[in-house]
């Protein structure tokens, strides 16, 4: 009866010991993918009615002052990596340079985010656009000329999936 | 050919049989006012939508207010606006510091107290050119447009 118990009393003491033994320290949690500015480059110009198929979900586009356009061609699309202090640029086809960097994040689902367009060699034509914009809320910046049209870029913070 | 205001306000409403808009468009090729005097009525549109909003009995007090402001200079300076473009519009265009008006002769709004921004304008330097800060309605939401246009004379200012 003795020898009975020290034996449940040496499983006991055993059991949590050879349970955990195998057990690694768990492994740091991945750091989380930084967000991407999705940058669409849009031609508007007049003309016969024509909109890409890619742009079908831009229901701004039906909306004036963008209605007044009705051609609208995707250009360019490019996915700008957002990192704080690493500011990333996109010639534009009228050779100026999109510029986006990350500020800061606010939450996981918010960035404060700068952008400017700039022309080598000349004045700046936007010097300076700080936007909070939550994820996957897009922003559009128009008005700049370009062969008989303008330029429509629409700018979209996302996250990777995961 | 002349596009006169009244051409422009029933293009804007799509009152135009479809020959008639094609004319004004290609009119407008020429004549960068009408997308100007266009950008103008959206904008009219969209602040009275929002101001609609803020004194609508359903919740004025938890209605987003907007601050539209207009100037007259085209020097350069930085606009710090703080809009909530999620429920309605905001107007800024470049000039000097504290020379604002209101817009359409409305008294200014209180800035925004409640809804939080889908996307916030935060700060913007237009540099030289004119620009304007409205929102368009999206899908589901309201989307903030910068127009920045390349002439550096005001048509767009003439307009509103």
């Amino acid at each position: 009866m003795k020898r009975r118990a020290l034996l449940w009393a040496a499983l006991a003491t055993a059991w949590p010991a050879a349970a955990f033994a195998g057990d690694k320290p768990p492994a740091p949690a991945p750091a989380p993918a930084p967000p991407f500015a999705e940058l669409f480059v849009l031609h508007a110009t007049h003309g016969t009615p024509e909109v890409d198929p890619r742009l079908r979900d831009l229901e701004e586009l039906t909306k004036p002052p963008f209605s007044t356009y009705e051609r609208y061609r995707l250009i360019d699309q490019v996915r700008l990596p957002l990192v704080r202090g690493e500011p990333k640029t996109r010639r534009l086809p009228n050779g100026r340079v999109f510029r986006a960097e990350l500020l800061s994040m606010h939450g996981p689902d918010v960035v404060r985010l700068l952008a400017s367009i700039n022309q080598p060699g000349a004045a700046d034509f936007l010097p300076l656009l700080e936007v909070k914009a939550k994820m996957d809320q897009r922003f559009i910046v128009a008005g700049q000329r370009h062969k008989s049209g303008i330029l429509v870029l629409v700018i979209t913070v996302r996250r990777p999936a995961a | 050919m002349t596009v006169s205001d009244r051409d422009v306000m029933q293009l804007f409403d799509g009152e135009l049989d479809a020959e008639r808009a094609r004319a004004i468009r290609a009119a407008g090729v020429d004549d960068p006012s009408v997308d100007a005097r266009l950008l103008a009525l959206a904008q009219l549109s969209a602040f009275t939508r929002a101001w609609a909003r803020t004194r609508s009995p359903a919740g004025p007090t938890r209605a987003a207010r907007r601050s539209l402001e207009r100037s007259h200079a085209r020097t350069r300076r930085i606009g710090v606006v703080a809009i909530a473009l999620s429920l309605g519009v905001a107007v800024i265009a470049p000039g000097r510091p504290g020379e604002t008006a209101s817009y359409g002769g409305a008294a200014p709004l209180a800035p925004a107290t409640t809804a939080a921004p889908a996307v916030a304008v935060e700060n913007v330097d237009f540099g030289a050119h004119q620009g304007t800060i409205f929102s368009v309605r999206g899908a589901d939401t309201d989307t903030t447009v910068v127009w920045l246009s390349d002439d550096t004379d005001g048509a767009l200012t003439a307009a509103l």
